[in-house]
């Protein structure tokens, strides 16, 4: 694997791996980035390792609603309609 | 067996304002994951704020453009009325840290992973995480950073909603967003040591 990636275009990379995974950066620097992982055996590592880390929070709390809620939200909401006065 | 007659009607048929049945209710699950978290995990204060938040909707709700990003929207609401409802409390409202600087905090994130990297080749470290430690962990966060990584990475919302949401410049979302990811990747690494999943340092 080419070792012909210089340490300052890394470092540039890495402080935008966020924001490249977010896709938050303009489509010119999306590819530039895209290019220098395909080639980069430092930053790629540091990529799939961010991608999988947001991908694992992304899944994490995923606590269904309580029914008993959801009941007690139409219930009110109903009253405040009626013109019920609510505590 | 017969029937009980007439059949009971869903509650919710008998809501007049319309659309808000079709687009604001089925958000309802999203608003609490979301207001827990506001809470730090408090479900009892949680379910008040989606009360709250769900009330004051139902009566703005001429003031919402149909089809626009409900959830942001709602999200917006129930924000409001978890500082609103804490103040009425006088509950404990937390203090700002003051913005961080995104590259710094990439940066920073990029040794930590360095170092979980090498001390486990083979799997990520937090692969070996229950999903409370995780939660535990995010509620930890000091609010301002714990409600955009919640919006950005758990709700999946673009920087530029939450921007909306908070009322904040695009700018320091980000700042936000990525010191939250780091002060996460740094507890939750801290904690898989603790615990023996990574010995780090063994090179």
């Amino acid at each position: 694997m080419q070792s012909g990636t210089d340490l300052t275009q890394c470092h540039k990379v890495i402080a935008q791996l966020w924001a490249y995974i977010d896709g938050e950066l303009t489509p010119e620097r999306m590819d530039e980035i895209r290019a220098h992982l395909e080639m980069c055996h430092r930053c790629y590592p540091q990529y799939d390792f961010q991608r999988a880390f947001l991908a694992f929070i992304a899944r994490v709390g995923d606590q269904p609603l309580p029914r008993q809620l959801r009941r007690r939200v139409f219930e009110r909401l109903l009253a405040e309609e009626r013109g019920d006065t609510v505590a | 067996m017969r029937l009980p007659w007439p059949w009971p009607k869903r509650p919710e048929t008998e809501l007049a304002k319309v659309g808000f049945v079709e687009e604001a209710v089925p958000e309802m699950g999203a608003v609490y994951r979301f207001a827990l978290r506001l809470t730090r995990g408090d479900e009892s204060e949680a379910e008040d704020v989606v009360q709250e938040t769900f009330s004051r909707a139902y009566r703005s709700w001429d003031s919402y453009e149909r089809g626009t990003r409900c959830r942001s929207w709602l999200f917006t609401i129930c924000r409001h009325e978890f500082l609103r409802l804490r103040e009425r409390d006088r509950k404990h409202v937390e203090a700002v840290q003051p913005d961080a600087a995104p590259d710094a905090e990439a940066l920073a994130a990029a040794m930590i992973a360095q170092e979980a990297m090498t001390a486990n080749p083979e799997q990520a470290f937090f692969e070996s995480l229950l999903d409370d430690a995780v939660i535990l962990a995010i509620d930890k966060l000091p609010i301002e950073f714990r409600e955009t990584l919640v919006m950005s990475d758990l709700q999946d919302l673009p920087n530029s909603e939450v921007a909306r949401i908070l009322e904040i410049p695009i700018g320091t979302v980000k700042s936000r967003l990525y010191r939250g990811r780091r002060l996460l990747q740094q507890a939750l690494y801290e904690y898989a040591v603790e615990m023996g999943y990574v010995r780090p340092g063994a090179m």
